[in-house]
Order: C-alpha cells, then structure tokens, then sequence
C-alpha cells in the first residue's frame, strides 16, 4: 500500500505492489462482472394494466410478506397492475412528491399522518370514492379503533393493513418461582401490583436483576384508567383528564416504589429491538407490556414459557382497554389511479373477500380491522395454532381501545407526552405539573399552527 | 533520517494503537455485530464486570453465514452497480467541471471574475433543505423525476466546495509556466490540460475521492428522485434491513461491512495523495 518508500525493503516493497494489484484486478473483475455479466431478477410485468404506484416502508422480512400479496392482487385480477416500491422514510418523499404533483396512488404509512395529511389536504377522503356498498359495509363492520384511526374531522381517510394492540405477556415460571398461580392472572390492577413486588429479584448489592414489572407509556395507562386525551363530542383535547392524571400518579408511585435510577441503571443495558432482542425473551422482566407482533418473535426463538393477558383495570378503570395504532393505506389527493388503489386495499383488508385476506393477516401476525376476517377459518386456525394471540383479538373489539387524538400535530403530542412522563416518573415534576405544562406547550403549538394556516390561506 | 531503535519503535506503535483504538471501536463493533446471532447483538443480562463487558465485543459462535445471507437479502450486486455507475458519472462531472471553472477564476483575467467567484462560494451557505422542494418541482418540470438524471446532471454544473478547492491549489501553480506557454502559443485548454491539470493531481484526487464518498453515502438524493426499485443504491438499500418493528441488526452489520469495505480500501491504496491532497489544499475534515 502506499507509504513511506524509503524504510522499506526491495522484498516489501515488491509485497505492496503485488498486494495492489491483486486488489485492483479483484477490482477490474468484479465491475466487469457487474456491468458486463450480471443479470438482475426482474419482476413480472402486466404492459396492458393500468398501473397502480404502491408506496410502503415495509422492509426487512415484511417487505416478502407485501411483495406476496401484491402478487396476488395483481394475479387475481386483469385491470390493475400495482407497483410496489419500498421507501424507507417515505412520509418525506411522499409529501414531497404530492407538492410536486406526482404522488403514489397508495401508500402504507404510520397512523399520525391521517390527520396531519388530511388537514394539508393531502389525502383523499375514502368515504367520498368508495362504492356505496363498501362503505356501508365497513361503517357497520370495522372495529372501533380502526374507525377511530381512520376518521379525521368527519370523513375516513386510511384502511388499516394491520392494527396493533397491547396486552400483557408473562412468564409462568417465574410465577410459579414466586409462589404465584400462573393459571390465575392477576384480574385488577391492585393484584398486578402485589404480584409485581414478588417478581422483582436483586443482587447482593441491591441492584436490580429482574424487573417483575414496570408501567410505561401513559397512552396506554391513560386508557385502562378509563381516562382520555380527547373529547370526541367537542373536538377538543382533554390532556389534564383525571383518569389520565390517575394513570401518571400510578406510575410515578412505581418509580418512586422501585427506585428510577436504580431501574434506569437496569434498563440502559436493554433494548426493544425484534426479535431475541426483546428483553422479555432474554429475562429481563417477568411481566411486561407489549404488542401482538411478539407472538412471532417468541416463536421464533422457540419459547414457550409465556403467556398473555389484558391489561387488568384498577378499580373505576376499564377492562380489555389498551392504547392502538396501526398501519393505514392512504391515497394521496392527485393520485392519478384512485379506483386501482381502492381494489388493493379492498383486496388486502377483506372488505371484498375475507375469507381470503386472512390468510394475509396471518402471514405478517398482523391484527384486521373487521370481525369477518378474524372469524374466517384461516384466521382462527392461526389463533389455534398461536393459542395467546387470541388475548389481542379480544382486546382488538372491545369499545374501550383509545387511539392517539386525531388532531394535525398528533406526532408532535405523542413526543411531548413523552417528555411530560418522562419528568413526572424523574420527579422533576409533579404528574399534574407535567400535565399542565403539557397542555400549555401543545396549546401554544395549535395556536402556531392555527396561525400558520391563516397566514397560508390568504 | 536515523532509524529509532527497536523498542524505541515499540513504545510509539504502542501509543499510536492506544490511540486509534477509540476510533476503531465503531468499526470493531459493526464487524463484531456482523458475526453474531439476534439474541447476542445485545447482551442477556446487563453484568458490569470488565471480562463479561469485553466478551460482548465478540460473537461465539460465529455466525459467518451472516454475511452471504445479507447480501441475499437485498439484490447487493443490482445496488452496488447502480452505486458504481452514479459514482464513476458524479466524480468525472465534478472533478472535470470544477477543475474547468476553478482554472476560469484562478489563471483567467477577465471582468466580474471575483464577484462571481464570491457568488459562487455564497451558494454553499444555502442548506439543502431549503432547496429541495424547488429543486424537485424543477426536475419534474424537466421530466427528469424517476430517473438517474437529478443525481448526476448537477455533478456536471461543478461543486463550489470543489471550485473553491481547486482555485486555491491552481493559485500556487507559478503564472510563468502558464506564460510561458502561452507564449509558445499553447491555448488556455492546452495549458489546463497539458500543464496545470498534471500538476493538481493530489488536489485532483482529494476531489475525486471527496465526490465518491459523498455519492457512495448518498441516501437523500436517491430517496426522493427514485422511484424504481431496480435503480435504487447500496446507501438506500442498506434501509431495508431495519423493518417497521425493528432490525435485523446482525446481517444490517454484514451488509453495512460489505459496503464500508471498498471505501477503506480505496483510502489504503490512494492514502498518501489523499493525505497530500488533504495537506496541501488545507482541507480538513
């Protein structure tokens, strides 16, 4: 390689530059493989289609799971073709794409764009271009969350492809090691806190090595405690909701219980990723709250010591109750095929066919958005065959699932509820005093907007 | 020089790795990760005594087959020889444009030369944010949406960065040999071509090796003007490995390895120009 010449030997130096030139020809090989030899795999083509342009970020394992439903939609039918394209951060380029007007006819994007999208006037409202029939259809048919989700200021603007929801997981064995009936989950919110004590262990120096459980994020406590962040009637975000403070005070008594630095010091080592990552497949906690796609991480790490259950209500809360999101299929206002884009996502979600959309959801773990589905046979084998995933179809139709408020600056409300959890359970402030200097920031941040949208109207 | 002696040679190689060791802990970790299975990308329990801490490092056992199931995961050779054609385009634009305006304002005399020249540096305060919506609503206009065309054509129109660089290296090219020249009757292309460009060549690479590295990590560009699967780049495609629920970390280390890798051995065969490039122009970082 290149250096200083003159401190090497005739031999060294004849050692570089053999070493270089073999590098350079494994170089010349490999582009003239590249541009000369190689041919890429092509997808199938349908030229006489009507082409329908699919955007989603799914990626990794799921990106075979959408490439094969396309596949079919576009086998089970002659008119459309659909495209799919993986845009890994796509919300960017969509938006982008949609100024410039050449948008996707559909996209899969995380929940919080439907209203953030739709108050643009971004999106196109389904209600308005879906067949009569359909849409009585899914107005009867779709779980509360999904309608939830999907409505934004009186119109529905995205069909969910897969609905997530929480519930408890724990591990038998550890119950049993604490003298605890794994066959007797605990039913209210008082028992999980007395079966929590007995579950968490410490080493001789009082450090925790397993966490029995620990209450996070207060969208989901919000709910079980029967509280609300909005107040549908009025339109109006509700953020100092008693239920919701109730929920926070919970979960500070925890902190303060357990220790916050002492269970910070035990998470930071940890992580959520998928997979035998997860910190419940490694031991780290005995109970713990999370969604129904660990059902196929468990699986996949060939675990069996577990099993799931709703999140049990304190007294005066509300049961099967959990915080949703999911995926939506949109359509960008200026999609050129809005018709094409409505049969695939009819295609996928089962409001044409559920008995065939099943075998869908089961390929991804994913949770649909009509009972039809969940009823078809292929779905309730799946169930029969991943017996606790049953915990999160029955939360899925339960009334008392919230959805994070559909108000434009959703993204930006979820992070600050955040950082107001974070310094409640920190006891940097009070639950009331994070809450209401929650309330004032998000409604300083409504008033920028609302002034915003003035300014961009005249 | 005197050569050290021997143990002299030691103690400053010693020091030397000491040092460089934090800054390999990044690359140490990737190649590390690489080789791992899912459930020892991160450790089972956190134990925080030095021999389990340095134990994490390194996989057991390891996972080679890591490596040929990441890259067919996603089609590697597609992305990589999309990666190769936009870099050896974007380096032959902005090294021979930039060159040609930086000869403009560093040896040509003519009116409006320094006004233009500091128009030229100002552009470079403008954040690429505040351009992108504009730019793309001008290469739709152009038809140009979808293709490889925004991603190359620009290399073409020269890079300030680059202009700037190559003016001030030209600069210290002595006006005697270009006079000289011209007095022999040798045309301003001639002078470029046959004597300035020959004497820039560690300023010429510097450019050169600055524009492939920007283009080989370029995902913003590929992100919102391609819309074809089949011409995405190595950049974007390594996206693909971390999903909507999380990654898959160990074969997105794989991947990322095989992607890091000829950049690290471009740097060891072109080091010194790199460096006396780097030296001689003053650019750092």
């Amino acid at each position: 390689m290149e250096g200083d010449e003159r401190v090497r030997s005739p031999g060294a130096r004849r050692a570089v530059a053999v070493a270089r030139g073999a590098v350079l020809a494994a170089a010349a090989l490999l582009v003239a493989w590249l541009f000369l030899l190689y041919e890429p795999p092509r997808a199938k083509r349908y030229p006489d289609r009507e082409k329908v342009v699919f955007w989603h970020m799914w990626t990794a394992k799921w990106e075979k799971v959408v490439g094969e439903i396309v596949d079919r939609f576009n086998a089970s039918q002659t008119r459309w073709e659909v495209v799919a394209l993986v845009v890994p951060g796509g919300s960017l380029k969509t938006l982008i794409a949609t100024a410039g007007g050449d948008p996707p006819d559909v996209m899969a994007q995380w929940d919080p764009v439907i209203p953030a999208w739709a108050e643009r006037g971004a999106l196109t409202p389904l209600d308005e271009i879906l067949d009569p029939k359909d849409w009585a259809y899914l107005e009867k048919n779709m779980y509360p969350a999904v309608r939830a989700i999907g409505t934004y200021k009186g119109h529905f603007y995205g069909l969910s492809t897969g609905m997530n929801i929480w519930a408890l997981y724990y591990r038998p064995s550890r119950f049993r090691e604490a003298g605890l009936d794994p066959d007797r989950f605990p039913e209210t919110l008082e028992e999980l806190d007395a079966a929590a004590a007995k579950l968490f262990r410490y080493d001789a120096a009082g450090r925790i090595t397993r966490i029995g459980f620990m209450p996070r994020w207060l969208s989901q406590w919000s709910a079980v405690f029967g509280g609300s962040f909005y107040d549908a009637t009025r339109g109006e975000l509700t953020l100092l909701d008693p239920g919701a403070l109730r929920a926070l005070e919970w979960m500070t008594d925890y902190t303060k219980r357990y220790g916050f630095e002492r269970v910070q010091q035990f998470e930071s080592g940890l992580t959520t990723s998928m997979g035998a990552s997860w910190p419940f497949i490694s031991g780290a906690y005995a109970i713990t709250v999370d969604g129904q796609w660990r059902i196929q991480d468990l699986a996949e790490a060939k675990e069996s010591d577990y099993r799931t259950a709703p999140i049990p209500p304190p007294e005066g809360g509300k049961p099967l109750a959990c915080w949703s999101n999911g995926n939506f299929m949109v359509v960008p206002s200026g999609a050129k095929h809005k018709q094409g884009a409505l049969a695939f996502m009819k295609f996928w979600s089962g409001v044409d066919d559920p008995e065939r959309a099943a075998e869908f959801y089961t390929w991804g773990g994913w949770l649909p958005i009509t009972p039809d589905v969940a009823n078809a046979r292929r779905y309730q084998q799946y169930i029969r065959e991943n017996p606790e995933f049953a915990t999160f179809v029955r939360v899925l139709a339960s009334p008392n699932v919230q959805v994070s408020p559909p108000v434009p600056i959703q993204a930006y409300l979820m992070n600050r509820l955040g950082s107001a959890e974070d310094a409640a359970l920190r006891g940097t402030l009070t639950p009331r005093q994070a809450m209401e200097r929650l309330d004032e920031e998000i409604r300083r941040e409504q008033r920028l907007q609302n002034a915003a949208a003035t300014q961009a109207d005249r | 020089m005197r050569e050290h002696p021997w143990y002299t040679r030691l103690a400053i190689h010693a020091v030397l790795v000491a040092l460089a060791l934090p800054f390999c802990m990044p690359l140490l970790w990737m190649i590390g990760t690489s080789l791992k299975t899912p459930d020892q990308v991160y450790p089972k329990m956190v134990d925080t005594s030095v021999a389990s801490f340095a134990k994490q490092w390194w996989p057991s056992p390891v996972q080679w087959q890591n490596y040929p199931e990441a890259l067919a995961y996603v089609p590697f050779p597609l992305y990589l020889r999309n990666t190769l054609l936009l870099c050896a385009l974007n380096v032959v634009g902005a090294v021979g444009a930039s060159a040609l305006a930086a000869y403009a304002f560093a040896k040509l005399e003519w009116r409006g030369r320094k006004v233009l020249f500091a128009i030229v540096i100002a552009t470079m305060i403008l954040p690429g944010e505040v351009r992108m919506i504009p730019t793309f609503a001008l290469y739709r206009w152009l038809g140009w949406y979808g293709t490889y065309l925004p991603l190359v054509v620009p290399a073409f129109m020269g890079s300030a960065f680059f202009i700037f660089l190559l003016r001030q290296f030209f600069q210290t090219i002595p006006d005697d040999l270009c006079d000289a020249a011209r007095i022999d009757g040798c045309s301003e292309w001639g002078i470029l071509w046959r004597i300035v460009l020959p004497l820039s060549k560690p300023a010429l690479a510097t450019c050169a090796l600055f524009q492939l590295m920007g283009t080989w990590n370029d995902f913003g560009g590929p992100l919102l003007y391609l819309n074809d699967q089949s011409k995405y780049t190595l950049a974007f495609g390594l996206q693909q490995f971390y999903g909507a629920y999380g990654g898959e970390w160990a074969k997105l280390m794989a991947a990322a390895t095989v992607f890091t890798l000829p950049i690290i051995v471009l740097f060891f065969l072109a080091q010194r120009t790199f460096i006396q490039g780097i030296a001689t122009t003053g650019v750092k970082g």
